[in-house]
């Protein structure tokens, strides 16, 4: 396993990293891939695969139907104990589930409209990458119809979450018993009362511990780095970097820096070294400081002392514990990152 | 009027202001006598006054007046609506017109040229002139259709809220007319507060040394000499004065800083816009990092967002507070001298002859 440890070895690297730039710091990478997932060189062993890689269903776009083009909110989760993707024990979820959220709805005044909820765990095809990773699970809540308004609001979507983990390089549960299973991130979007009865859920009846995922400055450094030369091939999203304004300075609160897709990509291009997979820190500093510096000497604003809280790019937009993919094609990639992340954010907690 | 038209305007004016306040609301319309009032229940929800306050109108007959009571609302939280300034061009302008003046001309103007009923009402407030048109068609009655325009007497400055295109072509045709002016242009000036709007429209001359002019006369009562004390204190300025002990190293420079940015912006509260927005074409300028892009003949097309309460004191403390460098750029500097906060930046030779970094 690489440890993430970052030993800087150019002076550029240690300007990026040097301590004017915003807290908190993390350990970080020294480099990051950024293209397809490694397959020849995969962890794992033959033996234990049950399945082939279904690669070629993640290139096939429109294979992730409703994960696109919506806002999601990102959590990453401790590992869930005794979790089945067997169809009867998904059933058994979504039973107990739907039972949980009727007693906690009676628990409150009655704000509910008197629908009841469907709940449905179901496995969702196509965000698998390596053999190694877990079956992504999505989960539906619905309401049901009950006293015969089937029309108005039946079938109507409350909740939609999905659990993933994709192309990870380590499982932090291979040296625990099996009754573990890791999935990195999860995914949801609905109203946050809603939410936060699944993940309650979700932590006593898998043992887990789930948490929003906040990406730091560096990580968002790292990611409007490595996807800025990524263009889709018809309208480009422009590249778009939000800097909060300390509170010292009242008056401003937020600076949005957004660059033309095209020309970042020629900045992207003269920086980024060709016929290498991986993206090195060096290069993040070099493409995130060189735009720092066309801003100050445009406006003379530090933005370099600000913490960048939010970043656009091709690919995606992530920032505030959220996220929304752009293109289906290119979302295992946005996905695989968050894994990560979230892996490092576990690991640094499980640590300490 | 339709009597629709009318319970919508009395619904939509109520839910905008708090409970508490509707009351002084009525009272400061003027159209009920305090028997009236008397009559209402104020402590009923909001549907319930509203539907109160129209059958009163009904009985007294009052129709044109309930758009004064929507203007007299707009007057009261002009925060709400996103206000664009416009400018009059021509040689003779006619702005010293008195409201009733202006409602006739208006009336006259836009009656032949609008398709419906034209619902005009013309109020003198806070020294500017407010004119509140409404043009009812076939469709419902929208808040979003109702326009409002404010016009300073003897500038050509008018303010006037956000409006469909369609209305738009309407609306600027007729003040045209009605001011006798060759055309209207937007400054690219926009933003919710009005009076800094208009300050910053009508002052343009206000920045630098002016501001020190501009102090002095607008004091109450200018032949009195008393102390002028702009500068803020703050509490931890007291607590060093008062104890010896604590020592600021950086204090000159601080002072310094202070100095120069006092000398561009002012020592006065500046004004209040929400937003700063730049459009960049320039060459890119980040080379020190990528080499690569050294001598790129290609221009480096971007957009920037200044954002916060009051921004205009924001770009003051980055300088204040050493997140900017000094001397700031003269498109964040001179933001009160230009009258405007939609920029575009664009390199000297794009721009034929301009100097690099001026704005269009």
């Amino acid at each position: 396993m690489e440890t993430p440890r970052t030993t800087p070895s150019t002076s550029l690297a240690l300007c990026y990293t040097s301590p004017r730039r915003t807290c908190p710091y993390r350990r970080t990478p020294r480099q990051r891939r950024l293209a397809g997932p490694k397959l020849s060189t995969s962890p794992v062993s033959s033996g234990r695969l049950r399945r082939s890689p279904v690669t070629q269903n993640v290139e096939k776009p429109g294979a992730l139907p409703g994960l696109t083009n919506k806002t999601w909110q990102v959590l990453y989760l401790s590992p869930l104990y005794k979790f089945s993707t067997q169809p009867q024990a998904l059933k058994q979820y979504g039973r107990s589930l739907a039972t949980f959220l009727v007693q906690e709805a009676d628990k409150e005044i009655a704000v509910d409209n008197g629908c009841t909820k469907q709940c449905v765990f179901s496995v969702y095809e196509g965000l698998r990458v390596n053999a190694a990773d877990p079956e992504a699970i999505q989960i539906l809540v619905t309401t049901k119809a009950t006293n015969g308004n089937k029309k108005t609001n039946g079938g109507q979507v409350l909740l939609t979450a999905v659990l993933c983990g994709i192309d990870l390089e380590s499982n932090p549960c291979t040296g625990l018993k099996k009754h573990f299973t890791y999935y990195p991130i999860l995914l949801v979007k609905s109203r946050v009362t809603l939410s936060a009865l699944l993940k309650s859920w979700l932590q006593r009846h898998f043992d887990c511990r789930i948490s929003p995922l906040m990406p730091t400055s560096m990580d968002l450094a790292w990611m409007v780095a490595m996807w800025s030369g990524t263009l889709a091939e018809r309208k480009n999203k422009p590249v778009e970097l939000l800097y909060s304004v300390p509170e010292e300075c009242e008056g401003l609160s937020r600076i949005t820096y957004t660059i033309n897709a095209e020309d970042c990509k020629t900045l992207w291009d003269s920086i980024r070294s060709k016929g290498s997979d991986d993206f090195t820190g060096e290069e993040v500093g070099a493409f995130v400081k060189s735009l720092e510096e066309h801003f100050y000497e445009c406006f003379k604003v530090k933005l370099w002392k600000m913490e960048l809280r939010r970043v656009g790019t091709p690919l995606a937009y992530i920032g505030d514990g959220k996220v929304k993919i752009f293109s289906p094609e290119n979302a295992w990639q946005v996905l695989r990152l968050l894994s990560e992340l979230a892996l490092e954010q576990f690991q640094l907690l499980a640590t300490t | 009027m339709d009597s629709s038209v009318e319970k919508s305007v009395i619904r939509s004016v109520l839910s905008k202001s708090l409970s508490r306040d509707i009351e002084t609301l009525v009272r400061k319309w003027g159209c009920f006598s305090e028997s009236d009032i008397q009559k209402l229940n104020f402590r009923a929800t909001k549907s319930a006054i509203a539907s109160q306050i129209f059958e009163l109108c009904k009985e007294l007959g009052l129709k044109q007046e309930i758009g004064d009571l929507d203007l007299l609302c707009t007057q009261l939280h002009s925060s709400s609506k996103k206000w664009t300034v416009l400018k009059l061009k021509g040689g003779q302008l006619k702005t010293d017109l008195d409201p009733q003046d202006l409602r006739d001309r208006l009336v006259a103007v836009l009656e032949t040229d609008c398709l419906g009923d034209v619902h005009l009402n013309v109020k003198s407030y806070g020294g500017a002139i407010w004119i509140r048109v409404y043009v009812q068609g076939a469709a419902p009655f929208k808040t979003t259709d109702v326009v409002y325009v404010l016009s300073y007497p003897h500038t050509p400055i008018l303010i006037a809220c956000r409006m469909k295109v369609k209305m738009q072509e309407i609306v600027y045709s007729a003040l045209v007319e009605v001011f006798e002016s060759e055309e209207v242009t937007e400054l690219q000036l926009t933003g919710h507060h009005l009076p800094s709007l208009a300050d910053l429209a009508l002052q343009q001359t206000s920045q630098g040394p002016f501001w020190k002019y501009r102090n002095i006369e607008e004091a109450v009562n200018p032949l009195i000499r008393s102390k002028v004390s702009t500068k803020s204190v703050t509490s931890e300025d007291k607590e060093r004065e008062t104890d010896e002990r604590l020592m600021d190293e950086n204090r000159e420079e601080k002072q310094s800083r202070q100095e120069r940015l006092d000398s561009t912006f002012g020592t006065h509260a500046q004004p209040t816009l929400e937003k700063l927005e730049y459009k960049l074409d320039l060459r890119f300028r980040g080379t020190t990092f990528a080499p690569g892009m050294k001598g790129q003949p290609d221009l480096f097309h971007c957009r920037v967002k200044f954002e916060g309460p009051s921004v205009l004191e924001g770009t003051k403390n980055l300088g204040r507070t050493g997140f900017a460098s000094l001397p700031l750029p003269r498109h964040l500097a001179k933001v009160h001298s230009l009258a405007k906060n939609h920029f575009t930046v664009a390199e000297m030779d794009s721009a034929r002859k301009r100097p690099s970094s001026q704005s269009k």
